[in-house]
């Protein structure tokens, strides 16, 4: 039946939405449920020719409409969640690999948006933690080597195992970026 | 997205001790310090020994120094707590009167501030979790109340809310959604087709 490829996409989407990485792109079903909408399309052209005289021509161009409008919308439903997942990968400022060239333009076009809006704003760090501040001073460790690092504020020598006491807005990056462990 | 889907429709735990942490409570200083003004406070000028009233984050700043005691809210001893367990069990249908962050300053006084409780720490404890789960009970028991109109819940705290905001908002929009396809209004049948037009333009234009 038509729209089976397209039930398939939004299954894919709805298990996709629960996982923890970007899933692969479904490249295959896309240009099948594509396929199937030019072929709809073809159909309906052609029954449109005879001036719509026949009821059972006029149902079946309703039909074949449908149908296509069903494969639109399921199409629509799996890229729009994907451009989510992607909007928010870039406000994690993690780089997902992507396989689909537009996606990788969405991608980059989306996080050159975020840096000129961020940018507007240079006092706050937008991308920064969401959990509110509850301690001016924390106990760090440090998990990963990094040697040493260059904060705004001061330097660290970042040997692996070492603690430290500091100001939790110096070393609130290096926690995302998994070099220190909050104690 | 911007936000993460966990924070969305909801506060985060971390988020409503937050709101709480601005919310003014009784001091009493053992230093003197000149008053600041900040951007989004002003801070008063403190002196030692003289009662007054900081923002909740300056006095476990102060607390955490040993530069201040806290006073407790008059509701947070023994015997009001009491009363208060013994109004909840009295009266089934009404929940008893206490501030709206109470879970969260009673949490801020157990973990921080102790020494400064006038009763035993171990009885305000129970009595709390006891108040908690009291509760609960009935807001369990009130959730068979729930419609697509309304629901009534006077003196539920910010945290009783929050816990129960996921499952009620969904519930009651779908019961709502549900009642109204069932006696649809005519001004939404027009909207409804109306939209649904919009849908075909945009199609064709496509094509």
């Amino acid at each position: 039946m038509y729209g089976d490829h397209a039930a398939k996409l939004v299954n894919e989407a709805k298990r996709a939405q629960n996982l923890e990485s970007l899933a692969l792109f479904q490249d295959e079903l896309i240009r099948s449920i594509v396929k199937e909408t030019k072929d709809l399309d073809r159909q309906k052209d052609m029954l449109g020719q005879d001036e719509f005289s026949d009821r059972a021509d006029q149902a079946q161009v309703f039909v074949t409409h449908l149908c296509m409008r069903r494969n639109k919308r399921c199409l629509l439903a799996y890229e729009k969640l994907r451009a989510q997942r992607l909007d928010q990968l870039a406000w994690e400022n993690t780089e997902p690999e992507l396989t689909n060239h537009n996606e990788i333009e969405y991608f980059k076009a989306y996080s050159d948006i975020l840096i000129d809006y961020k940018s507007s704003f240079a006092e706050v760090d937008l991308s920064g933690s969401l959990v509110p501040p509850k301690d001016v001073f924390i106990d760090v460790r440090v998990i990963k080597d990094a040697g040493e690092i260059q904060t705004e504020y001061g330097v660290f020598n970042l040997t692996k195992d070492s603690q430290f006491f500091v100001r939790k807005a110096d070393v609130e990056r290096l926690i995302q970026q998994g070099y220190l462990q909050k104690i | 997205m911007s936000l993460p889907n966990s924070l969305k429709d909801t506060f985060s735990p971390a988020e409503i001790h937050f709101l709480t942490e601005n919310e003014l409570i009784t001091i009493l200083p053992r230093y003197s310090m000149n008053g600041l003004s900040l951007i989004t406070t002003k801070l008063p000028k403190i002196r030692a020994m003289n009662r007054i009233q900081v923002p909740i984050w300056l006095a476990l700043i102060l607390k955490a120094q040993r530069k201040c005691n806290i006073v407790p809210p008059e509701w947070l001893n023994l015997k009001k707590l009491q009363d208060l367990y013994q109004f909840e069990v009295t009266t089934l249908e009404s929940f008893s009167e206490l501030p709206y962050n109470w879970l969260e300053i009673s949490k801020i006084f157990f973990e921080n501030a102790s020494d400064d409780l006038a009763d035993e720490v171990y009885k305000l404890k129970s009595l709390v979790q006891d108040l908690k789960e009291i509760r609960l009970i009935k807001i369990k028991k009130g959730l068979t109340l729930v419609n697509e109109s309304h629901l009534q819940l006077d003196n539920l705290s910010l945290m009783e809310i929050n816990e129960i905001r996921p499952f009620v908002v969904s519930v009651m929009n779908k019961l709502t959604d549900l009642t109204d396809a069932v006696a649809p209004e005519i001004g939404d049948q027009e909207v409804q087709e109306e939209y649904e037009d919009d849908d075909d333009d945009e199609m064709y234009e496509k094509e």
